[in-house]
């Protein structure tokens, strides 16, 4: 071998080598990389969807206050200022106890006609899978929720009623999937138990299946939807089914929920099975609502 | 001449098969974002690294998704508006140890190194130098790095609105425990 071939040799073994090298930690890093599950997070800006819960939880150590109002219908809306001289609110706070645990108690009422009583409710959602890829494919994101609501209206003296008739029960699983950045869909079977209703045509026990989703449109801000459709002849005569159309505003720290919707209620037993406008009626059923929430981190 | 040209390429041969390759087995790779305004801090511990300790060639992927935050809303923000891991999943180090030959692995003792490297984050590739200070004990390598990096120079945009609220600068913190690869 003569001098000049193997000075030649000499850097292509080396650089051969080098070669050799780089390639071997860059296929154990895609070996490696292929062991890896990736877990889909925000798949909604809120832990309300609109009226009724997203599978988002506030995460671990985070407080939450919330602050909802669903004001009167639109209908005549320069002398109500857009069915503000209405009102119904909520004043609620969350804790994550886990990223996956959350809980929360809210106060709401309502001044005036149908608006809803005076009620205490409480939470508690559960995580059970979070939507994935990689090593363990799960195509959604499944949180159960377990709510409680209690009346403290004062009902005049003589009507017959039992403390038990103040309760009304929810049971929701809440199944949603990312399908990208901007579009998610969330399925709410529900069912609710109320221990107390007026009409003999209103049923106690009520299933309904909830659907909503949302799209972003920019970075800080989505459309959002929520529809619930109960079992047919169990709402009773004069109640419908709850239907919202919202947009999310992400204002940096806190989330801006601004929506139009039939319902006055602010929690499941009121917007499921109270709502007692139908949305097709247009202004006359509509009302402009807000979720207003700040959350207070660990520090 | 040729046979201790050949010799030598053996030598090296035995070498590639030897295989000095480390794994890291735990990682934290943390940053610091905040201003006075507001703590802005996270956390990732999915980051995958191998080391080459005879070439000096080490390779960093870093999940970006897996930055975890205070808040849901801050990983959020960090996800969909600032580093896009929807667009671009994982940041990518690539680097070379300097005078590899020099550094001992099996001392036992405190060192410093430095590795040259490209940084791929955002879609961006810079050139960056690490100073990475190491522990070795027991078969067990631990490094250490600090570094800046300017949000500008990966092209990560700070709206307006919230500008007060996000360092230009985020200070980062690395630390890698590795021991020999097994398969």
């Amino acid at each position: 071998m003569s001098l000049l071939k193997s000075s030649i040799l000499i850097p292509l073994f080396i650089t051969g080598f080098n070669f050799s090298y780089s390639q071997n930690l860059d296929s154990l890093m895609k070996a490696s990389e292929s062991k890896e599950t990736t877990y889909t997070t925000s798949t909604f800006k809120g832990t309300r969807l609109i009226q009724g819960h997203s599978i988002e939880s506030p995460g671990k150590g985070i407080w939450q206050l919330m602050f909802s109002h669903r004001f009167g219908t639109l209908e005549d809306p320069l002398y109500t200022f857009l069915g503000m001289s209405q009102a119904s609110i909520r004043f609620g706070l969350d804790y994550g106890i886990s990223d996956k645990l959350a809980v929360g108690i809210g106060r709401s009422s309502g001044l005036g006609g149908s608006l809803p009583p005076p009620t205490y409710d409480t939470y508690v959602k559960y995580r059970i899978t979070t939507q994935s890829t990689g090593v363990v494919n799960m195509p959604v994101s499944i949180t159960i929720l377990a709510a409680l609501a209690m009346n403290t209206e004062r009902w005049p003296i003589g009507l017959i009623r039992t403390d038990n008739d103040r309760f009304a029960y929810t049971g929701q699983l809440l199944i949603a999937r990312k399908f990208n950045e901007k579009v998610s869909l969330q399925l709410m079977p529900t069912l609710l138990q109320r221990n107390l209703v007026e009409l003999p045509d209103q049923k106690q026990l009520l299933f309904a299946i909830g659907i909503g989703g949302r799209l972003k449109i920019s970075k800080r801000m989505a459309l959002t939807a929520e529809y619930y459709y109960n079992q047919p002849n169990t709402l009773g005569a004069g109640f419908y089914n709850p239907v919202a159309i919202g947009l999310d505003i992400d204002t940096g720290g806190h989330v801006f929920q601004i929506m139009l919707t039939n319902s006055t209620g602010l929690i499941e037993s009121q917007f499921l099975g109270r709502t007692a406008t139908e949305f097709t009626d247009g202004a006359r059923a509509i009302r402009l609502g807000f979720n207003f929430s700040r959350v207070f981190g660990k520090k | 001449m040729k046979k201790i040209l050949f010799l030598f390429l053996i030598v090296i041969s035995l070498d590639v098969l030897a295989q000095p390759i480390y794994q890291a087995t735990s990682s934290l790779i943390s940053f610091h974002a905040g201003t006075p305004v507001e703590d802005i801090d996270a956390d990732n511990s999915k980051a995958l690294s191998f080391l080459n300790i005879t070439s000096g060639e080490i390779t960093i992927s870093i999940p970006v998704k897996d930055f975890r935050f205070k808040r849901p809303l801050m990983q959020e923000h960090f996800n969909e508006n600032y580093l896009e891991s929807a667009k671009y999943p994982k940041a990518e180090f690539k680097g070379m140890i300097h005078d590899i030959e020099k550094i001992d692995f099996t001392s036992g003792t405190t060192q410093e190194m430095r590795i040259t490297g490209t940084l791929n984050l955002h879609g961006v590739s810079n050139e960056i130098i690490l100073r990475v200070t190491i522990d070795s004990s027991d078969k067990k390598i631990k490094g250490e790095a600090k570094f800046v990096i300017a949000l500008v120079d990966y092209k990560i945009d700070r709206p307006k609105i919230l500008w007060q609220k996000i360092a230009e600068n985020i200070d980062v913190t690395s630390t890698f425990t590795y021991e020999p690869f097994k398969k």
